[in-house]
Protein backbone atom coordinates (compact mmCIF):
# COMPACT_ATOMS: atom_id res chain seq x y z
CA UNK A 1 0.00 0.00 0.00
CA UNK A 2 2.66 2.70 1.11
CA UNK A 3 4.05 1.99 -2.56
CA UNK A 4 1.32 2.94 -4.35
CA UNK A 5 0.38 6.01 -2.34
CA UNK A 6 3.75 7.47 -3.33
CA UNK A 7 2.61 6.95 -7.01
CA UNK A 8 -0.82 8.19 -6.12
CA UNK A 9 0.31 11.15 -4.53
CA UNK A 10 2.55 11.97 -7.46
CA UNK A 11 -0.09 11.52 -9.80
CA UNK A 12 -2.59 13.78 -8.02
CA UNK A 13 0.08 16.52 -7.81
CA UNK A 14 0.80 15.96 -12.20
CA UNK A 15 -2.63 16.24 -12.44
CA UNK A 16 -3.43 19.61 -10.19
CA UNK A 17 -0.18 20.70 -12.31
CA UNK A 18 -1.10 20.20 -15.88
CA UNK A 19 -5.12 21.45 -15.44
CA UNK A 20 -3.73 24.71 -13.65
CA UNK A 21 -1.82 25.35 -17.28
CA UNK A 22 -4.65 26.27 -18.89
CA UNK A 23 -5.38 29.17 -16.60
CA UNK A 24 -1.79 30.10 -16.55
CA UNK A 25 -1.77 29.95 -20.91
CA UNK A 26 -5.04 32.09 -21.07
CA UNK A 27 -3.36 34.87 -18.56
CA UNK A 28 -5.69 37.76 -18.99
CA UNK A 29 -4.82 41.23 -17.67
CA UNK A 30 -6.75 42.47 -14.59
CA UNK A 31 -8.23 45.69 -14.34
CA UNK A 32 -9.69 47.14 -11.33
CA UNK A 33 -12.13 49.24 -12.25
CA UNK A 34 -14.27 51.46 -9.65
CA UNK A 35 -17.41 53.16 -10.31
CA UNK A 36 -18.69 56.11 -8.80
CA UNK A 37 -21.08 54.77 -6.37
CA UNK A 38 -23.27 52.03 -5.07
CA UNK A 39 -24.32 49.79 -8.55
CA UNK A 40 -27.49 50.67 -9.87
CA UNK A 41 -29.72 50.67 -13.59
CA UNK A 42 -27.39 53.32 -14.73
CA UNK A 43 -24.02 51.04 -14.43
CA UNK A 44 -25.89 48.35 -16.78
CA UNK A 45 -23.32 48.71 -19.60
CA UNK A 46 -20.09 48.10 -17.55
CA UNK A 47 -22.25 44.49 -16.79
CA UNK A 48 -23.32 44.25 -20.23
CA UNK A 49 -19.25 44.14 -21.15
CA UNK A 50 -18.33 41.88 -18.37
CA UNK A 51 -21.10 39.10 -18.78
CA UNK A 52 -21.33 39.62 -22.73
CA UNK A 53 -17.38 38.73 -22.26
CA UNK A 54 -16.95 41.55 -24.29
CA UNK A 55 -13.82 42.35 -21.43
CA UNK A 56 -12.87 38.66 -22.17
CA UNK A 57 -12.73 38.85 -25.81
CA UNK A 58 -10.28 41.79 -25.24
CA UNK A 59 -7.96 40.02 -23.10
CA UNK A 60 -9.26 41.67 -19.93
CA UNK A 61 -10.22 39.97 -16.51
CA UNK A 62 -12.52 43.36 -15.37
CA UNK A 63 -13.31 43.63 -11.90
CA UNK A 64 -16.03 46.42 -11.10
CA UNK A 65 -16.49 47.19 -7.83
CA UNK A 66 -18.67 50.23 -6.49
CA UNK A 67 -17.44 53.79 -5.76
CA UNK A 68 -17.47 56.10 -2.85
CA UNK A 69 -18.27 59.64 -4.56
CA UNK A 70 -15.97 61.37 -7.01
CA UNK A 71 -12.99 62.25 -4.35
CA UNK A 72 -13.10 58.66 -3.31
CA UNK A 73 -12.39 57.46 -6.57
CA UNK A 74 -9.50 59.72 -7.49
CA UNK A 75 -8.08 58.66 -4.28
CA UNK A 76 -8.32 55.54 -5.30
CA UNK A 77 -7.27 56.09 -8.60
CA UNK A 78 -3.98 58.31 -7.42
CA UNK A 79 -3.35 55.64 -5.27
CA UNK A 80 -3.24 52.55 -7.64
CA UNK A 81 -5.71 50.61 -5.79
CA UNK A 82 -7.87 51.29 -8.51
CA UNK A 83 -6.61 51.18 -12.05
CA UNK A 84 -9.85 52.49 -14.04
CA UNK A 85 -12.47 54.80 -12.64
CA UNK A 86 -15.64 55.80 -13.53
CA UNK A 87 -16.20 59.52 -11.83
CA UNK A 88 -16.86 63.00 -12.61
CA UNK A 89 -14.99 64.71 -15.00
CA UNK A 90 -14.99 67.86 -13.15
CA UNK A 91 -14.11 66.46 -10.53
CA UNK A 92 -10.85 65.26 -11.89
CA UNK A 93 -10.26 69.06 -13.65
CA UNK A 94 -10.58 69.94 -9.66
CA UNK A 95 -8.26 67.35 -8.38
CA UNK A 96 -5.02 68.18 -11.38
CA UNK A 97 -5.73 71.76 -11.04
CA UNK A 98 -5.57 72.10 -7.26
CA UNK A 99 -3.55 68.79 -6.19
CA UNK A 100 -1.55 68.08 -9.13
CA UNK A 101 -3.22 64.56 -8.82
CA UNK A 102 -2.29 62.93 -12.79
CA UNK A 103 -5.80 62.49 -13.95
CA UNK A 104 -7.25 61.84 -17.25
CA UNK A 105 -10.46 60.96 -19.09
CA UNK A 106 -10.28 58.57 -22.08
CA UNK A 107 -13.88 58.35 -22.63
CA UNK A 108 -16.91 60.42 -21.47
CA UNK A 109 -20.22 59.28 -20.20
CA UNK A 110 -22.45 62.00 -19.26
CA UNK A 111 -21.96 63.62 -21.94
CA UNK A 112 -24.72 66.01 -21.08
CA UNK A 113 -24.84 66.82 -17.02
CA UNK A 114 -27.65 64.59 -15.48
CA UNK A 115 -27.61 66.33 -12.43
CA UNK A 116 -31.40 67.31 -11.83
CA UNK A 117 -33.78 69.06 -9.80
CA UNK A 118 -37.42 67.06 -8.86
CA UNK A 119 -39.98 68.30 -7.45
CA UNK A 120 -43.18 66.83 -6.66
CA UNK A 121 -45.60 67.45 -9.12
CA UNK A 122 -48.48 69.20 -6.73
CA UNK A 123 -45.47 72.31 -6.49
CA UNK A 124 -45.85 73.05 -10.05
CA UNK A 125 -42.63 73.95 -10.62
CA UNK A 126 -42.13 73.37 -14.20
CA UNK A 127 -39.27 76.10 -14.96
CA UNK A 128 -35.96 77.46 -13.16
CA UNK A 129 -38.32 80.86 -12.83
CA UNK A 130 -40.45 78.80 -10.34
CA UNK A 131 -37.30 77.64 -8.04
CA UNK A 132 -36.99 81.32 -6.77
CA UNK A 133 -38.75 81.19 -2.51
CA UNK A 134 -38.33 77.42 -2.62
CA UNK A 135 -36.36 74.99 -0.69
CA UNK A 136 -34.02 72.07 -2.53
CA UNK A 137 -32.50 69.16 -0.53
CA UNK A 138 -29.15 67.60 -1.45
CA UNK A 139 -26.17 65.73 -0.02
CA UNK A 140 -23.30 67.66 1.83
CA UNK A 141 -20.21 68.44 -0.64
CA UNK A 142 -22.17 67.81 -3.51
CA UNK A 143 -21.12 69.66 -6.48
CA UNK A 144 -24.73 70.27 -7.45
CA UNK A 145 -25.07 73.03 -4.87
CA UNK A 146 -21.84 74.64 -6.29
CA UNK A 147 -23.29 74.34 -9.72
CA UNK A 148 -26.19 75.74 -8.80
CA UNK A 149 -25.33 79.44 -9.02
CA UNK A 150 -24.15 79.01 -13.08
CA UNK A 151 -27.57 77.47 -13.80
CA UNK A 152 -29.35 80.06 -11.69
CA UNK A 153 -27.53 82.71 -14.34
CA UNK A 154 -28.39 80.43 -17.32
CA UNK A 155 -31.77 80.86 -16.25
CA UNK A 156 -31.59 84.05 -14.78
CA UNK A 157 -33.16 83.86 -11.30
CA UNK A 158 -31.78 84.75 -8.37
CA UNK A 159 -29.85 81.69 -6.53
CA UNK A 160 -29.96 83.60 -3.33
CA UNK A 161 -33.79 83.19 -3.22
CA UNK A 162 -33.32 79.41 -3.54
CA UNK A 163 -32.96 77.83 0.15
CA UNK A 164 -30.74 74.49 0.77
CA UNK A 165 -31.49 71.69 3.38
CA UNK A 166 -28.35 69.63 3.52
CA UNK A 167 -28.49 65.82 4.47
CA UNK A 168 -26.54 62.65 4.45
CA UNK A 169 -26.89 61.28 0.86
CA UNK A 170 -28.67 57.80 2.22
CA UNK A 171 -31.27 60.11 3.57
CA UNK A 172 -32.37 62.52 0.77
CA UNK A 173 -35.02 60.18 -0.63
CA UNK A 174 -37.14 60.12 2.93
CA UNK A 175 -36.33 63.88 3.63
CA UNK A 176 -37.87 64.58 0.36
CA UNK A 177 -40.60 61.90 0.48
CA UNK A 178 -41.22 63.26 4.37
CA UNK A 179 -41.95 67.04 2.18
CA UNK A 180 -38.76 68.78 4.18
CA UNK A 181 -37.85 70.63 0.63
CA UNK A 182 -39.84 71.12 -2.38
CA UNK A 183 -37.06 69.62 -4.58
CA UNK A 184 -34.80 67.12 -4.40
CA UNK A 185 -31.29 66.72 -6.64
CA UNK A 186 -30.67 63.51 -8.13
CA UNK A 187 -29.63 62.38 -11.43
CA UNK A 188 -31.77 62.66 -14.23
CA UNK A 189 -31.62 58.79 -14.56
CA UNK A 190 -33.01 57.93 -11.66
CA UNK A 191 -36.22 59.87 -12.91
CA UNK A 192 -38.20 56.25 -13.05
CA UNK A 193 -36.73 55.64 -9.38
CA UNK A 194 -38.25 58.73 -7.92
CA UNK A 195 -41.47 58.01 -9.81
CA UNK A 196 -41.69 54.89 -8.40
CA UNK A 197 -41.11 56.40 -4.59
CA UNK A 198 -43.51 59.06 -4.82
CA UNK A 199 -46.37 57.53 -6.48
CA UNK A 200 -48.27 57.95 -3.51
CA UNK A 201 -47.54 61.52 -3.66
CA UNK A 202 -48.51 62.24 -7.29
CA UNK A 203 -45.25 61.88 -9.39
CA UNK A 204 -42.50 63.82 -9.84
CA UNK A 205 -41.37 67.25 -12.23
CA UNK A 206 -37.76 67.67 -13.14
CA UNK A 207 -35.33 70.12 -14.63
CA UNK A 208 -32.02 69.25 -15.76
CA UNK A 209 -28.83 70.90 -15.33
CA UNK A 210 -27.69 69.47 -18.82
CA UNK A 211 -30.47 71.46 -20.29
CA UNK A 212 -29.06 74.67 -19.46
CA UNK A 213 -25.15 74.34 -18.85
CA UNK A 214 -23.28 72.61 -21.04
CA UNK A 215 -21.29 70.12 -18.83
CA UNK A 216 -19.33 67.05 -19.01
CA UNK A 217 -19.76 64.88 -15.90
CA UNK A 218 -18.96 61.15 -15.61
CA UNK A 219 -16.18 59.56 -17.67
CA UNK A 220 -14.02 56.84 -18.08
CA UNK A 221 -10.82 58.01 -16.18
CA UNK A 222 -7.20 56.68 -15.60
CA UNK A 223 -4.09 57.99 -14.24
CA UNK A 224 -1.23 59.22 -16.57
CA UNK A 225 1.07 56.79 -15.57
CA UNK A 226 -1.66 53.70 -16.11
CA UNK A 227 -2.08 55.15 -19.43
CA UNK A 228 1.57 55.44 -20.32
CA UNK A 229 2.11 51.94 -19.05
CA UNK A 230 -0.83 50.23 -20.61
CA UNK A 231 -1.82 52.39 -23.25
CA UNK A 232 -3.58 49.31 -25.31
CA UNK A 233 -5.18 48.14 -22.00
CA UNK A 234 -7.08 51.14 -21.69
CA UNK A 235 -7.85 51.12 -25.30
CA UNK A 236 -9.12 47.78 -24.88
CA UNK A 237 -11.19 48.60 -21.90
CA UNK A 238 -12.76 51.22 -23.64
CA UNK A 239 -13.65 50.02 -26.85
CA UNK A 240 -14.90 46.70 -24.82
CA UNK A 241 -17.08 49.25 -22.50
CA UNK A 242 -18.37 51.10 -25.42
CA UNK A 243 -19.73 47.70 -27.16
CA UNK A 244 -21.59 47.02 -23.80
CA UNK A 245 -22.71 49.97 -23.38
CA UNK A 246 -24.37 49.85 -27.42
CA UNK A 247 -25.67 46.48 -26.95
CA UNK A 248 -27.19 47.46 -23.46
CA UNK A 249 -29.48 50.43 -25.41
CA UNK A 250 -30.34 47.91 -27.91
CA UNK A 251 -31.21 45.28 -25.37
CA UNK A 252 -31.63 46.80 -22.17
CA UNK A 253 -34.11 44.00 -21.13
CA UNK A 254 -31.45 41.53 -21.51
CA UNK A 255 -28.67 43.33 -20.34
CA UNK A 256 -30.57 44.62 -16.83
CA UNK A 257 -30.79 40.76 -16.75
CA UNK A 258 -27.33 40.53 -16.73
CA UNK A 259 -26.71 43.63 -14.33
CA UNK A 260 -28.90 41.63 -11.56
CA UNK A 261 -26.71 39.07 -11.59
CA UNK A 262 -24.64 40.27 -9.71
CA UNK A 263 -26.73 42.60 -8.20
CA UNK A 264 -30.42 40.96 -7.54
CA UNK A 265 -31.49 43.88 -4.96
CA UNK A 266 -31.62 45.99 -8.21
CA UNK A 267 -35.26 46.81 -9.24
CA UNK A 268 -35.46 45.35 -12.85
CA UNK A 269 -38.01 47.99 -14.50
CA UNK A 270 -36.10 50.80 -12.54
CA UNK A 271 -33.26 49.87 -13.73
CA UNK A 272 -34.27 49.74 -17.36
CA UNK A 273 -35.41 53.19 -17.03
CA UNK A 274 -31.97 54.45 -16.36
CA UNK A 275 -30.20 52.54 -18.97
CA UNK A 276 -32.86 54.55 -21.55
CA UNK A 277 -31.80 57.74 -19.89
CA UNK A 278 -28.16 57.17 -20.06
CA UNK A 279 -28.43 56.31 -23.53
CA UNK A 280 -29.70 59.91 -23.92
CA UNK A 281 -27.48 61.42 -21.81
CA UNK A 282 -24.32 59.45 -24.28
CA UNK A 283 -25.73 59.77 -27.70
CA UNK A 284 -24.60 63.19 -27.69
CA UNK A 285 -24.41 64.94 -30.85
CA UNK A 286 -20.61 64.44 -30.87
CA UNK A 287 -21.03 60.71 -29.90
CA UNK A 288 -22.94 60.03 -33.45
CA UNK A 289 -20.66 61.85 -35.06
CA UNK A 290 -17.52 60.15 -33.87
CA UNK A 291 -18.35 57.36 -31.39
CA UNK A 292 -19.72 56.70 -27.98
CA UNK A 293 -17.64 58.50 -25.90
CA UNK A 294 -15.98 61.02 -28.03
CA UNK A 295 -15.31 64.51 -26.10
CA UNK A 296 -15.94 67.45 -27.66
CA UNK A 297 -12.79 69.96 -27.23
CA UNK A 298 -15.00 73.01 -26.98
CA UNK A 299 -17.43 71.62 -24.24
CA UNK A 300 -14.41 70.20 -22.44
CA UNK A 301 -12.78 74.22 -22.47
CA UNK A 302 -16.46 75.28 -21.05
CA UNK A 303 -16.35 72.38 -18.69
CA UNK A 304 -13.07 72.92 -17.35
CA UNK A 305 -12.86 76.60 -17.13
CA UNK A 306 -16.54 76.62 -15.32
CA UNK A 307 -15.66 74.03 -12.78
CA UNK A 308 -12.46 75.96 -12.00
CA UNK A 309 -14.02 79.22 -12.12
CA UNK A 310 -16.64 77.98 -9.80
CA UNK A 311 -14.13 76.88 -7.48
CA UNK A 312 -12.11 79.59 -7.15
CA UNK A 313 -8.88 78.11 -8.33
CA UNK A 314 -6.21 80.63 -9.60
CA UNK A 315 -3.98 77.74 -11.44
CA UNK A 316 -5.22 76.52 -15.01
CA UNK A 317 -4.70 73.08 -16.37
CA UNK A 318 -4.32 72.22 -20.03
CA UNK A 319 -6.83 70.49 -22.14
CA UNK A 320 -4.85 68.10 -23.32
CA UNK A 321 -3.80 67.39 -19.54
CA UNK A 322 -7.54 67.02 -19.02
CA UNK A 323 -8.53 64.43 -21.64
CA UNK A 324 -7.67 62.70 -24.88
CA UNK A 325 -9.67 60.91 -27.40
CA UNK A 326 -6.91 58.88 -28.48
CA UNK A 327 -7.75 55.47 -27.07
CA UNK A 328 -11.56 55.77 -28.52
CA UNK A 329 -12.07 53.05 -30.62
CA UNK A 330 -11.78 54.89 -34.19
CA UNK A 331 -15.46 55.58 -35.68
CA UNK A 332 -16.52 53.72 -38.75
CA UNK B 1 -40.34 16.45 33.81
CA UNK B 2 -42.73 19.04 34.95
CA UNK B 3 -39.90 20.57 36.87
CA UNK B 4 -38.14 21.09 33.03
CA UNK B 5 -41.07 22.33 31.20
CA UNK B 6 -41.66 24.82 34.38
CA UNK B 7 -37.70 25.57 34.23
CA UNK B 8 -37.72 26.79 30.22
CA UNK B 9 -40.77 28.63 30.78
CA UNK B 10 -39.28 30.41 33.27
CA UNK B 11 -36.44 31.40 31.20
CA UNK B 12 -37.64 31.96 27.52
CA UNK B 13 -40.77 32.40 28.80
CA UNK B 14 -40.49 36.69 29.41
CA UNK B 15 -38.48 37.36 26.75
CA UNK B 16 -40.01 35.65 24.06
CA UNK B 17 -42.85 37.39 25.91
CA UNK B 18 -41.68 40.77 25.23
CA UNK B 19 -40.35 40.33 21.64
CA UNK B 20 -43.91 39.16 20.67
CA UNK B 21 -45.37 42.31 22.58
CA UNK B 22 -42.76 44.43 20.66
CA UNK B 23 -43.90 42.26 16.96
CA UNK B 24 -47.99 42.93 17.54
CA UNK B 25 -47.39 46.60 18.56
CA UNK B 26 -45.29 47.12 15.46
CA UNK B 27 -48.02 45.35 13.16
CA UNK B 28 -50.67 47.29 15.03
CA UNK B 29 -48.94 50.88 14.02
CA UNK B 30 -48.16 49.78 10.53
CA UNK B 31 -51.51 48.72 10.13
CA UNK B 32 -54.32 50.79 11.93
CA UNK B 33 -52.18 53.96 11.39
CA UNK B 34 -51.39 54.11 7.84
CA UNK B 35 -47.70 54.30 8.11
CA UNK B 36 -46.34 53.90 4.26
CA UNK B 37 -43.97 51.09 4.12
CA UNK B 38 -41.11 53.14 2.65
CA UNK B 39 -40.93 55.13 6.47
CA UNK B 40 -41.86 52.00 8.42
CA UNK B 41 -42.53 48.48 6.94
CA UNK B 42 -45.06 46.06 8.90
CA UNK B 43 -43.60 42.79 10.21
CA UNK B 44 -45.32 40.94 7.01
CA UNK B 45 -43.29 43.35 4.90
CA UNK B 46 -40.22 42.26 6.44
CA UNK B 47 -40.74 38.57 6.75
CA UNK B 48 -41.65 38.58 3.13
CA UNK B 49 -38.20 40.93 2.26
CA UNK B 50 -36.29 38.66 4.26
CA UNK B 51 -37.49 35.45 2.17
CA UNK B 52 -37.30 37.27 -1.48
CA UNK B 53 -33.63 37.83 -1.00
CA UNK B 54 -32.79 35.29 1.54
CA UNK B 55 -29.74 33.59 -0.63
CA UNK B 56 -28.27 37.13 -0.19
CA UNK B 57 -28.31 37.03 3.58
CA UNK B 58 -25.96 34.07 4.40
CA UNK B 59 -23.42 35.74 2.07
CA UNK B 60 -23.93 39.21 4.08
CA UNK B 61 -24.09 38.14 7.50
CA UNK B 62 -21.46 35.99 7.59
CA UNK B 63 -18.59 38.93 6.08
CA UNK B 64 -20.19 40.93 8.86
CA UNK B 65 -20.18 38.27 11.71
CA UNK B 66 -16.21 37.62 10.64
CA UNK B 67 -15.57 41.65 10.71
CA UNK B 68 -17.13 41.56 14.17
CA UNK B 69 -15.26 38.41 15.54
CA UNK B 70 -12.07 39.08 14.18
CA UNK B 71 -12.18 42.90 15.15
CA UNK B 72 -13.49 41.22 18.90
CA UNK B 73 -10.09 39.54 19.01
CA UNK B 74 -7.73 42.00 17.85
CA UNK B 75 -9.04 44.63 20.79
CA UNK B 76 -8.72 42.01 22.76
CA UNK B 77 -5.11 40.75 21.79
CA UNK B 78 -4.55 44.28 21.96
CA UNK B 79 -6.71 45.38 24.76
CA UNK B 80 -6.22 42.63 27.78
CA UNK B 81 -1.95 43.47 27.75
CA UNK B 82 -2.84 47.04 27.38
CA UNK B 83 -4.89 46.98 30.54
CA UNK B 84 -2.37 44.82 32.28
CA UNK B 85 0.46 47.40 31.54
CA UNK B 86 -1.38 50.09 32.89
CA UNK B 87 -2.17 48.64 35.97
CA UNK B 88 1.87 47.00 36.58
CA UNK B 89 3.04 50.60 35.74
CA UNK B 90 1.63 53.74 37.24
CA UNK B 91 4.10 55.20 34.44
CA UNK B 92 2.30 53.66 31.79
CA UNK B 93 -0.64 54.41 32.85
CA UNK B 94 -0.21 57.92 33.05
CA UNK B 95 1.11 58.18 29.28
CA UNK B 96 -1.12 55.71 28.07
CA UNK B 97 -4.78 56.07 29.51
CA UNK B 98 -4.96 59.87 27.70
CA UNK B 99 -3.68 58.69 23.99
CA UNK B 100 -6.23 56.01 24.99
CA UNK B 101 -9.10 58.27 25.69
CA UNK B 102 -8.38 60.61 22.86
CA UNK B 103 -8.24 57.87 20.64
CA UNK B 104 -11.96 56.97 21.96
CA UNK B 105 -13.40 60.55 21.86
CA UNK B 106 -13.01 60.50 18.16
CA UNK B 107 -15.79 60.29 16.54
CA UNK B 108 -15.48 56.56 14.62
CA UNK B 109 -17.60 57.54 11.43
CA UNK B 110 -14.66 60.54 10.99
CA UNK B 111 -12.09 57.88 11.72
CA UNK B 112 -13.15 55.07 9.36
CA UNK B 113 -12.04 57.14 6.14
CA UNK B 114 -8.80 57.25 6.83
CA UNK B 115 -8.26 53.79 8.16
CA UNK B 116 -9.50 53.24 4.44
CA UNK B 117 -7.28 55.60 2.63
CA UNK B 118 -4.63 53.63 5.22
CA UNK B 119 -5.48 50.09 4.90
CA UNK B 120 -7.39 49.52 1.93
CA UNK B 121 -10.94 48.68 1.20
CA UNK B 122 -10.64 44.67 1.87
CA UNK B 123 -11.42 43.20 5.48
CA UNK B 124 -8.55 44.51 7.48
CA UNK B 125 -9.91 48.28 7.26
CA UNK B 126 -13.33 46.86 9.00
CA UNK B 127 -11.13 44.61 11.19
CA UNK B 128 -9.62 47.31 12.16
CA UNK B 129 -12.74 49.81 12.55
CA UNK B 130 -14.47 47.28 14.86
CA UNK B 131 -10.99 46.85 17.28
CA UNK B 132 -10.93 50.68 17.44
CA UNK B 133 -14.60 51.13 18.47
CA UNK B 134 -14.34 47.60 21.30
CA UNK B 135 -10.91 47.96 22.68
CA UNK B 136 -11.43 51.18 24.97
CA UNK B 137 -14.47 49.29 27.06
CA UNK B 138 -12.12 45.73 26.80
CA UNK B 139 -9.22 48.21 28.54
CA UNK B 140 -11.12 50.65 31.06
CA UNK B 141 -13.24 47.70 32.56
CA UNK B 142 -10.15 45.28 32.36
CA UNK B 143 -7.97 47.56 34.36
CA UNK B 144 -10.48 48.19 36.44
CA UNK B 145 -10.71 44.79 37.71
CA UNK B 146 -7.23 44.76 38.20
CA UNK B 147 -6.91 47.32 40.03
CA UNK B 148 -9.79 46.77 41.90
CA UNK B 149 -9.02 43.74 44.40
CA UNK B 150 -9.92 43.27 48.01
CA UNK B 151 -7.49 44.94 50.11
CA UNK B 152 -7.86 42.39 52.74
CA UNK B 153 -6.54 39.40 50.06
CA UNK B 154 -3.38 41.79 48.75
CA UNK B 155 -2.57 42.32 52.50
CA UNK B 156 -3.42 38.04 53.40
CA UNK B 157 -0.97 37.12 50.31
CA UNK B 158 1.53 39.84 51.37
CA UNK B 159 1.78 37.65 54.62
CA UNK B 160 2.31 35.00 53.12
CA UNK B 161 5.15 36.47 50.76
CA UNK B 162 3.53 36.10 47.34
CA UNK B 163 5.82 37.92 44.64
CA UNK B 164 4.39 40.45 42.48
CA UNK B 165 3.52 38.02 40.03
CA UNK B 166 2.26 35.44 42.20
CA UNK B 167 -0.18 38.14 43.53
CA UNK B 168 -0.81 39.43 40.07
CA UNK B 169 -1.67 35.88 38.73
CA UNK B 170 -3.29 34.60 41.23
CA UNK B 171 -5.06 37.02 42.91
CA UNK B 172 -5.75 40.32 40.72
CA UNK B 173 -6.45 38.31 37.17
CA UNK B 174 -8.95 35.84 39.05
CA UNK B 175 -10.46 38.59 40.71
CA UNK B 176 -10.35 40.76 38.07
CA UNK B 177 -12.41 38.44 35.34
CA UNK B 178 -16.22 39.39 36.40
CA UNK B 179 -15.04 43.11 35.19
CA UNK B 180 -13.10 41.85 32.12
CA UNK B 181 -16.04 39.96 30.86
CA UNK B 182 -18.44 43.08 31.94
CA UNK B 183 -16.49 44.86 29.20
CA UNK B 184 -15.95 42.50 26.43
CA UNK B 185 -20.09 42.20 26.81
CA UNK B 186 -20.43 46.08 26.30
CA UNK B 187 -17.32 45.55 23.32
CA UNK B 188 -19.11 42.49 22.12
CA UNK B 189 -22.26 44.91 21.10
CA UNK B 190 -20.03 47.98 20.11
CA UNK B 191 -18.23 45.95 17.59
CA UNK B 192 -21.17 44.94 15.66
CA UNK B 193 -21.82 48.57 15.14
CA UNK B 194 -18.42 49.15 14.56
CA UNK B 195 -18.33 46.61 11.92
CA UNK B 196 -22.14 48.61 10.06
CA UNK B 197 -20.01 51.74 10.02
CA UNK B 198 -17.28 50.44 8.77
CA UNK B 199 -19.74 48.82 5.93
CA UNK B 200 -21.22 51.88 5.37
CA UNK B 201 -18.07 54.23 5.24
CA UNK B 202 -16.50 51.78 2.42
CA UNK B 203 -17.48 48.28 1.42
CA UNK B 204 -19.39 46.51 -1.04
CA UNK B 205 -20.63 43.33 0.92
CA UNK B 206 -21.75 42.61 4.56
CA UNK B 207 -24.86 43.49 6.15
CA UNK B 208 -23.62 47.55 6.24
CA UNK B 209 -23.91 47.65 2.64
CA UNK B 210 -27.19 46.01 2.67
CA UNK B 211 -28.57 49.11 4.27
CA UNK B 212 -27.30 51.34 2.29
CA UNK B 213 -27.98 49.72 -1.15
CA UNK B 214 -31.49 49.09 0.21
CA UNK B 215 -31.67 52.30 1.90
CA UNK B 216 -30.79 54.22 -1.79
CA UNK B 217 -33.97 52.66 -3.27
CA UNK B 218 -35.91 52.75 -0.58
CA UNK B 219 -36.64 49.56 0.25
CA UNK B 220 -36.82 50.08 3.63
CA UNK B 221 -38.25 46.29 4.82
CA UNK B 222 -35.06 45.03 3.49
CA UNK B 223 -33.48 47.71 5.64
CA UNK B 224 -35.56 46.16 8.78
CA UNK B 225 -34.33 42.82 7.44
CA UNK B 226 -30.39 44.01 8.02
CA UNK B 227 -31.13 45.72 11.37
CA UNK B 228 -32.99 43.00 12.57
CA UNK B 229 -30.12 40.22 11.73
CA UNK B 230 -27.70 42.81 13.15
CA UNK B 231 -29.25 42.92 16.67
CA UNK B 232 -29.38 39.20 16.65
CA UNK B 233 -26.19 38.41 16.24
CA UNK B 234 -24.98 41.14 18.73
CA UNK B 235 -27.76 39.97 21.07
CA UNK B 236 -26.24 35.96 20.55
CA UNK B 237 -22.59 37.22 20.64
CA UNK B 238 -23.44 38.47 24.31
CA UNK B 239 -25.26 35.80 25.51
CA UNK B 240 -22.18 33.66 24.26
CA UNK B 241 -19.60 35.76 26.26
CA UNK B 242 -21.92 35.68 29.19
CA UNK B 243 -21.99 31.54 28.71
CA UNK B 244 -18.23 32.10 28.60
CA UNK B 245 -19.05 34.12 31.67
CA UNK B 246 -21.33 31.78 33.58
CA UNK B 247 -18.36 28.65 32.95
CA UNK B 248 -15.21 30.59 34.25
CA UNK B 249 -16.30 32.56 37.07
CA UNK B 250 -20.03 31.93 37.83
CA UNK B 251 -20.43 33.92 40.72
CA UNK B 252 -20.13 37.14 38.71
CA UNK B 253 -23.41 36.12 36.89
CA UNK B 254 -26.74 36.86 38.28
CA UNK B 255 -29.43 34.70 38.69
Amino acid sequence: MKRYTNILGLSLAFGLFLSALPAVAAEKTTVNFVLDWIVGGRHTGWFTALHKGYYAEEGLDVKISRGYGSSGGIQRLASGQADVGFNDIASAILARAKDGVPVKAVAVSYAKHPSAIFTLKKYNIKTLKDLEGKTLIDSAGSTNISLFPILAKAGNIDASKVKWVVVAPDAKMQVFKAEKGHGVLFYNMQLPMLEDATRDQGGVDMIVFGDYLPLYSNGVLVTDGYLAKNPDVVRRFVRASMKGWAYAFQNPDEAVTLLRKDNPLLDAKVAKAEVLFVKELMESPEAKKHGLGYMDEAKMRETRDTTLRLFDVNKTVDLKDIYTNDFLPKSN
Amino acid sequence: MLRRVTRILRLYGPPAAAILAVIFAWHAVTAWFGVPGWLLPSPQAVIASAYEHRDLLPKHTSVTLIETLLGLAVSLVVGVPLAIVVVWSPFLRRSVYPLILALQSVPKVALAPLFLIWVGYGMPSKVLIVASVAFFPIVVDTATGLAIVERDLLDMVRVLRASTLQTFLKIRIPSAMPYFFSGTKVAVTLAVIGAVVGEFVGSDVGLGYLILVSGSQLNTAMVFVSLVILSLMGAILFEMVEALQRITCPWSVGE
